[in-house]
């Protein structure tokens, strides 16, 4: 049987930084991921790549590998975050899953 | 470098933030000059940044109720209440070469002509990184960027007066952006120009039109047709439409 599907979100103000939050759909893996808030994205589309990129991602979330893969994300794509850390977004993820 | 700068003239939101792309878009085609524009927003609307999320940030029905169009810029950062009678917005452009590379230093250098305006007014701020502007540790001015293609656009508001009453009605704001701040109320982390200075507005804009003129040669021009024909073309077909205000 299936892990039922579930919702969650996580609102956090980063210190120094800006606000992020986060809507997660899951069950026994990542289905799909939301990232709001007043925070900065060079180039901005890639919040879309990010979001589609975590999904997948299996529960329990194995967090330094996430960080990770954002962390080569954004080098990949040369980009800019300005007001939260690849940590900062995982961890808040992590809290919308509790 | 010569920059063209467009005297204040105000428009709809949704006008506003097309004729931002619209700028950006000519500067990359290279038939625009860098650019500083300084407008006005009719009428009242609140802005929302790239990736904030419209029902998080929003009361709609007060919008609805007070006449508030709600608009998503092309730039991150917070929402923004641009009263019509009680502020001042600008946008600068340019290719990105002329700006300096890091963009927490290129705030840093477009934010000190603001400063030199409100100095020449009486004002004291100063920048608080991100992206604000302070005076006695309260906002005054809020300022954001984007780099696409090739060209910057930064644009920010300078509050002259400001009904915060109002604005926080229409704004939903979290309680842990306020906690962070640690302190009881956030209305009391916003300021306006009239609250230290007798300056009409008109002061305050031509103020920062020379605090922009600062280190560039300026030659004062409006729009071109094609930057309002196609503006009006992205006001329509993006800016007011609710697959861009309600993408996120």
């Amino acid at each position: 049987m299936s892990d039922p599907v579930k919702t969650g979100s996580s609102i956090k103000k980063i210190a120094g930084g800006k606000l992020i939050r986060v809507d997660v759909v899951y069950s026994g893996q990542i289905e799909r991921v939301k990232i709001t808030g007043d925070f900065f994205l060079h180039p901005e589309e890639l919040i879309t790549v990010i979001e589609e990129s975590l999904a997948g991602a299996e529960i329990p979330l194995s967090k330094g590998l996430l960080v990770e893969h954002l962390e080569a994300v954004l080098k990949n794509n040369n980009a800019t975050v300005i007001g939260f850390s690849p940590e900062d977004l995982i961890s808040v993820l992590a809290d919308a899953i509790k | 470098m010569k920059f063209r700068m467009i005297r204040f003239h105000k428009f709809n939101a949704f006008m506003n933030m097309a004729i931002d792309e619209a700028i950006m878009e000519a500067i990359r085609r290279g038939v625009s000059l860098p650019t500083i524009r300084f407008y006005g927003w009719t009428p009242s609307a609140i802005s929302i940044g790239f990736f904030q999320g419209l029902l998080n940030e929003v009361n709609l029905d007060a919008c609805h109720q007070a006449g508030v169009d709600v608009v998503r810029r092309l730039t991150g950062g917070g929402a923004v209440y641009h009263d019509s009678d009680g502020e001042v917005t600008y946008s600068i452009f340019g290719p990105v070469g002329i700006f300096p590379p890091k963009i927490l230093d290129s705030y840093r250098v477009i934010c000190s002509d603001i400063l030199f305006a409100l100095q020449s007014i009486g004002i004291q701020a100063s920048f608080e990184p991100i992206n604000d502007l302070i005076v006695d540790g309260k906002k005054i001015s809020g300022n954001a960027q984007t780099r696409r293609n090739g060209v910057l656009l930064q644009h920010g508001t300078i509050l002259y007066k400001v009904d915060v009453e109002k604005m926080f009605s229409l704004l939903n704001v979290s309680k842990e952006k306020v906690s962070d701040k640690l302190i009881s109320s956030v209305k009391k982390r916003v300021t306006s120009i009239n609250a230290y200075s007798p300056a009409p507005i008109q002061d305050l804009i031509e103020a920062m039109e020379k605090g922009f003129s600062r280190n560039r040669e300026i030659i004062f021009e409006d729009y071109t047709p094609e930057e309002l024909d196609r503006a009006q073309q992205l006001a329509v077909q993006k800016y007011s439409t609710n697959a861009w205000v309600g993408m996120r």
